[in-house]
């Protein structure tokens, strides 16, 4: 029997046997795939609660029905894997794009589970059903965009590499794995491969993905492209006014206008010009993102923008530095997005960066400096969390950092460089984060390891500070929270056992459309007072948390489709004919049309919701406790402290009332069918969604609520 | 009328000219004198329009190799009026009277655009509506551009730096809300310099008529014009620096 979507194969490697085996892949279906599969792998075969790289632990990436299937931004992988880095090490994702998704899948798996522990450094290449185990010994010590050039150069032409570098080697918590010299997949992922002596993995398919009803799909695209979709997190206002627009937001990721341009493109500047809706050649210069990152000074240095397979939006700004490597010695092509275009905030360590050629210059080439210092070493941020430690500690004249590192380690470290512009000191810096020996490397355990750790030294303040930025003390940096839109998201960050990866709010509030639009639309759906004005939020209400759960479902079925939640899902539309409504429906019918299973919206979502119901109580295990309220869902202090000046509930502030965050947190468990004291999955709610063995693995344990 | 156009005050034809008649033979008569005076309008010159005209209408509007019998004129006028939409501007009624299609006079091409206000109005027009500006009326093809940013563009052109300051941060302040920075306003299409945009912040002060215009700073040192009208100063300056900082640094 065919089957469409799925290719209905796992892949099994074990590094400890150098073996490899395929299984189907069926079972887990009605996970939908990528989060929600690799969740589920996790939950069966990695006991919750165990150091995340104990030998028995497992790192589990998977792909969706909808990858490779030519959906627009169907190229995204999700990364599973216990946390090295927050509170308990629940259950984490890192999602990644690139081209290693489309190859997984092109392969002929849906999920490939990496167990057990290598002796050696290794990378496994994978060549459709051919799996070799090849000595990485010569890769070791290798920056990842060495380690990527010197696999690809062994393997065959289209290889997409996902390696790490001296970060995840050393064990580091705040490591990644990255593919495309570019594309990073965070939460500590490099760990758990350095701790497997996994060096890379590297995927090469030629196998092809069948879909139910190709001309569906191909109608699905075409819609969604012409009709649906904006700029990078479909943002559907133009920065600038353009003839055919009824609006114009300087915060829209809709960069690209006339006069705007890819100004070191080959044969000369390219100018992004007008691409209004309905111009689905077009749609690529709508996002000039090396601007929108770095500021008009990158404009000239943009050679273009790159992105994930299959994605026509392109959020990846490409530059050409030149005088970089003039200037320090290190060749300026790089492309990255948002915090990874600044070196994840270590550019931020070096102040007063000459400036070679323009006033400003200096800055803008220590952000690209950063990028690729922090990329090679397979460096992970947690959203800035590290850089902004390491400033913590470094404040006042290292008062901090003092007490960090012993009297040698302290005094073998130029600090001027810091406060001279020496971009050199951020390779200082990168080398004792690497060191397996120096205690720099405390402070990238993570936010709340840290805080254990140094807690005599910092207090409470650490923990809790707007400079460390968390959304809560279990060490999940804020993304797209409370400043986003108030308690809705702040909301959606609890639901995840890291940084809120939840863009699905943050794409409507910065959608750009006039906030009268937007409000009419959300209202229609979720019903009045779902969506306050920016910075101007009332008390929380039963229609607020329906909304925030739509947030996290959504994210979460674009994680497991896959579909990209930078961009979707198609709450708007930048067409004016359409009221600026979008379409919410578009994934279950892609859901439909490529895998022949006819899907309504409000099975999918309900699907989606059944991987958070997992994914809860296996944090719920993993904290052997179902008191989520207390230990993972307090915010940080920050959070809930008002600025001066600028009192609760009237315009001009975002922070919340202590109180008003527990109703907050009760109507989202109410919404999620939770026990409303503790946040913690009922066996009635476990059950409806068909995950009774999981309700009684809590009873077993006694994590269940009376 | 949409939310826009109330806030900056400027008309616009509507597409049912018997519901919001704009500008009769005498008004429009009116504008073009005032807009031809240079008094009145600093800008808009005679030689002004004639040597934009002679670039973007005679030379663009190639005349036909073989004469047709009997010229269309609406369909003349459509072209010329298209032509600068396409290019994403608008063009003012004081330049078609001082430079008509090739083929047509000035009368004819004040009753062509009159008749954009009547039952009368040719099928070839049908597309092209207009704004009224503070100077002059401005044409463009709604079709293609929309009336937002044909009210910009116009504004613009009328170079009333204080005028359309003000209508765009009432707008901004009232719409999404934000402050309009400068950063906007010195980027297309309004390309205002950091001078006059000081000069600007500093006239506002002395004007009753731009009393509710004020400014703000974020901590990045830009600074941005808001109504008092729809914010507060705490309400403006916690939006300014979230989208000139928080943004930045939660992207």
């Amino acid at each position: 029997m065919t089957t469409y979507g799925w290719t209905g194969s796992l892949l099994r490697i074990n590094l400890t046997n150098q073996t490899s085996s395929i299984e189907s892949s069926s079972k887990y279906f009605s996970y939908i795939g990528g989060k929600g599969m690799a969740n589920r792998i996790v939950y069966d075969e990695v006991p919750m609660g165990i150091d995340p790289i104990a030998p028995e632990s497992k790192v589990v990436l998977a792909v969706g029905p909808n990858t490779a299937s030519s959906a627009p931004t169907s190229g995204r992988t999700t990364i599973s894997f216990l946390s090295p880095f927050t509170k308990g090490n629940a259950i984490v994702d890192a999602h990644i794009g690139g081209d290693i998704g489309v190859q997984v899948k092109q392969c002929g798996y849906d999920a490939v589970i990496i167990e057990g522990e290598s002796a050696a450094p290794v990378y496994v290449y994978v060549n459709d059903d051919k799996v070799s185990f090849v000595d990485a010994s010569n890769l070791w010590g290798k920056t990842t965009s060495d380690t990527t050039a010197e696999v690809t150069k062994a393997t065959q032409p289209g290889t997409a590499v996902l390696s790490i570098g001296p970060a995840g080697e050393s064990l580091l918590n705040l490591s990644c794995v990255i593919t495309g010299v570019a594309h990073c997949g965070g939460a500590g992922s490099g760990k758990l491969f350095g701790a497997k002596k996994l060096k890379a993995l590297a995927f090469c398919g030629t196998k092809a993905v069948k879909l139910a009803d190709v001309k569906a799909v191909k109608a699905l695209n075409d819609y969604v492209i012409g009709d649906l979709m904006g700029s990078n997190n479909n943002h559907v206002v133009p920065t600038v006014a353009q003839s055919w627009s009824e609006y114009e937001n300087s915060g829209s990721r809709w960069t690209g206008h006339p006069g705007m341009t890819w100004g070191a493109a080959e044969g000369g500047p390219i100018d992004t010009g007008e691409s209004a809706p309905g111009q689905p050649t077009l749609i690529g210069y709508r996002c000039q993102k090396a601007v929108k990152d770095h500021g008009a000074i990158a404009e000239k240095y943009t050679v273009k923008m790159t992105g994930c397979a299959t994605c026509p939006i392109r959020c990846y700004g490409g530059v050409d530095v030149p005088q970089l490597e003039k200037t320090w010695g290190v060749k300026g092509s790089h492309a990255n997005t948002c915090l990874g275009n600044r070196g994840c905030g270590f550019n931020g360590l070096v102040s007063n960066v000459a400036d070679v050629d323009e006033k400003g210059d200096g800055a803008f080439m220590a952000g690209i400096y950063a990028a690729i210092k922090v990329d090679d070493a397979g460096l992970w941020d947690n959203y800035g969390e590290l850089a902004a430690t390491l400033k913590y500690f470094m404040a006042n004249d290292n008062a901090y950092m003092k007490q960090v590192l012993t009297e040698e380690e302290y005094n073998a470290i130029d600090w001027s460089k810091s406060a001279n512009g020496d971009l050199t000191f951020i390779d200082d810096i990168i080398a004792c984060l690497c060191n397996p020996n120096h205690s720099m490397r405390n402070l990238a355990m993570g936010a709340y390891y840290v805080d254990q750790k140094y807690h005599d030294i910092v207090g409470d303040d650490y923990l809790n500070s707007s400079a460390i930025g968390l959304w809560g003390v279990m060490g999940g940096k804020r993304h797209h929270g409370n400043e986003c839109a108030a308690q809705v998201g702040w909301l959606t960050n609890t639901i995840y056992n890291r940084d809120g990866m939840c863009h699905t709010i943050v794409n409507i509030t910065g959608s750009g459309l006039p906030y009268e639009i937007q409000k009419r639309i959300i209202e229609d759906i979720f019903g009045e007072g779902a969506l306050d004005a920016p910075n101007n939020y009332t008390k929380m209400n039963a229609n607020k948390a329906k909304f925030a759960k739509f947030g996290v479902v959504r994210q979460v079925m674009h994680d497991s489709l896959t579909l990209c939640n930078w961009v979707w899902p198609m709450t708007f539309s930048p067409r004016k004919e359409r009221g600026y409504k979008g379409d919410l429906s578009v994934e279950a019918q892609y859901m439909s049309a490529v895998t022949g299973a006819a899907v309504t919206e409000k099975e999918l979502d309900d699907a989606a919701e059944r991987v958070i119901q997992l994914s809860r109580a296996m944090t719920v295990l993993a904290y052997g406790t179902n008191d989520m309220r207390n230990e993972h869902d307090t915010p940080a202090g920050f959070i809930v402290t008002p600025d001066e000046g600028k009192p609760l509930y009237q315009p001009g502030t975002n922070k919340l009332d202590a109180e008003d965050v527990q109703d907050a947190l009760t109507m989202f468990y109410k919404e999620f069918g939770w026990d409303e004291k503790l946040g913690c999955p009922t066996r009635a709610t476990l059950e409806k969604f068909n995950l009774a063995d999981v309700a009684d693995d809590l009873e077993s344990k006694g994590l269940l609520p009376a | 009328m949409s939310l826009f156009k109330r806030i900056i005050g400027l008309e616009q034809k509507v597409e049912q000219p018997s519901e919001q008649p704009v500008a009769d033979e005498t008004a429009a008569e009116a504008l073009v004198a005032e807009a031809a005076a240079p008094a009145a309008a600093e800008e808009v010159t005679e030689e002004a329009a004639e040597a934009e005209n002679a670039e973007d209408v005679t030379e663009e509007v190639a005349p036909e190799e073989e004469a047709e019998p009997e010229l269309n004129k609406p369909l003349e006028l459509y072209k010329v009026i298209r032509k600068k939409t396409e290019k994403s501007e608008t063009v003012s009624r004081t330049q078609l009277l001082f430079q008509p299609p090739e083929g047509l006079e000035k009368e004819d091409v004040t009753a062509l655009l009159d008749s954009l206000n009547g039952e009368e109005r040719p099928e070839e027009l049908k597309d092209i509506t207009f704004v009224k500006g503070r100077k002059d009326v401005w044409y463009y093809d709604g079709t293609i551009m929309t009336p937002h940013y044909a009210e910009l563009y116009s504004m613009i052109q009328e170079k009333d730096l204080l005028h359309t300051i003000a209508s765009v941060a009432r707008s901004d302040s009232h719409l999404y809300p934000l402050v309009t920075s400068f950063r906007k306003l010195m980027d297309v299409p309004f390309r205002m310099t950091e001078d006059e945009l000081l000069g600007a912040e500093a006239r506002f002060m002395l004007s009753p008529e731009y009393e509710d215009i004020r400014t703000v700073t974020a901590s990045n040192g830009v600074k941005g014009f808001y109504s008092t009208k729809y914010l507060t100063w705490a309400y403006a300056d916690s939006l300014h620096e979230w989208y000139e900082v928080g943004m930045d640094e939660n992207p």
